[in-house]
């Protein structure tokens, strides 16, 4: 699913290394997200939101047209 | 919209996976029963054998292929585990040597034969364990670099 990750992560001034190690996971999985191809927990959304320091409906609102099963 | 319950959908993965866990103890228990207590011939438990090692080696390979690797711990901490696991699996190996020399009353057994059982669990696990880890850390760098140049 489509998100803003990446924007919000750099604009935090963080690697995705940096990202990863804070809330807990790998590098990879951060990766994952930010392409779209892995949807997170509702979990895992607030701990990035929180480290990025940004809000949920931002970083992962989709609107109802673009959003995709 | 074809209803496809989340909820419903983990508990049911949860479920096979504890189904899974549950058949390979069974397996186990039986194989090691039949071997152990019924002292049967290996064609009377092949079966189980290839369910139990066949399901621990999936398990094993498709966790490789599917990048379930966590690179971010350190390779020294892997050399400890792999080094203490290999430990555990030669004492564990040695243990049913000497319960098997013990209940068959082998006295042609020499101390020799104790410790080459002994090295040879312990570097057969090393180097398994140390070849996993190698291609977990492989397939995931492969992979990471692929999604990278998407």
């Amino acid at each position: 699913m489509e998100n803003s990750v990446k924007l919000a992560r750099i604009k935090a001034d963080l690697t995705q290394q940096q990202l990863a190690d804070l809330i807990g996971v790998t590098r990879q999985t951060i990766l994952l997200i930010e392409k779209g191809k892995y949807n997170p927990s509702l979990k895992l959304c607030l701990q990035i939101c929180y480290a990025v320091k940004g809000k949920l409906d931002e970083i992962f609102w989709v609107e109802q047209e673009d959003f995709e099963e | 919209m074809k209803m496809k319950d989340e909820r419903i959908v983990e508990n049911q993965r949860k479920i096979a996976s504890e189904a899974l866990q549950l058949v390979l103890l069974f397996l186990l228990s039986t194989m090691l029963y039949k071997q152990f207590i019924l002292n049967a011939d290996l064609a009377d438990y092949i079966i189980e054998a290839i369910g139990f090692f066949g399901a621990t080696f999936y398990i094993v390979f498709r966790n490789i292929s599917v990048g379930n690797y966590d690179d971010s711990v350190k390779p020294k901490k892997i050399k400890k585990k792999t080094l203490l696991i290999s430990t555990v699996n030669s004492v564990v190996m040695l243990a049913t040597f000497t319960f098997l020399n013990i209940r068959d009353n082998r006295t042609d057994v020499s101390p020799s034969d104790y410790i080459i059982s002994f090295l040879a669990a312990f570097v057969g696990s090393y180097v398994f364990m140390t070849l996993m880890d190698w291609l977990g850390r492989r397939k995931l760098e492969k992979m990471t670099e692929e999604w990278e140049d998407e």
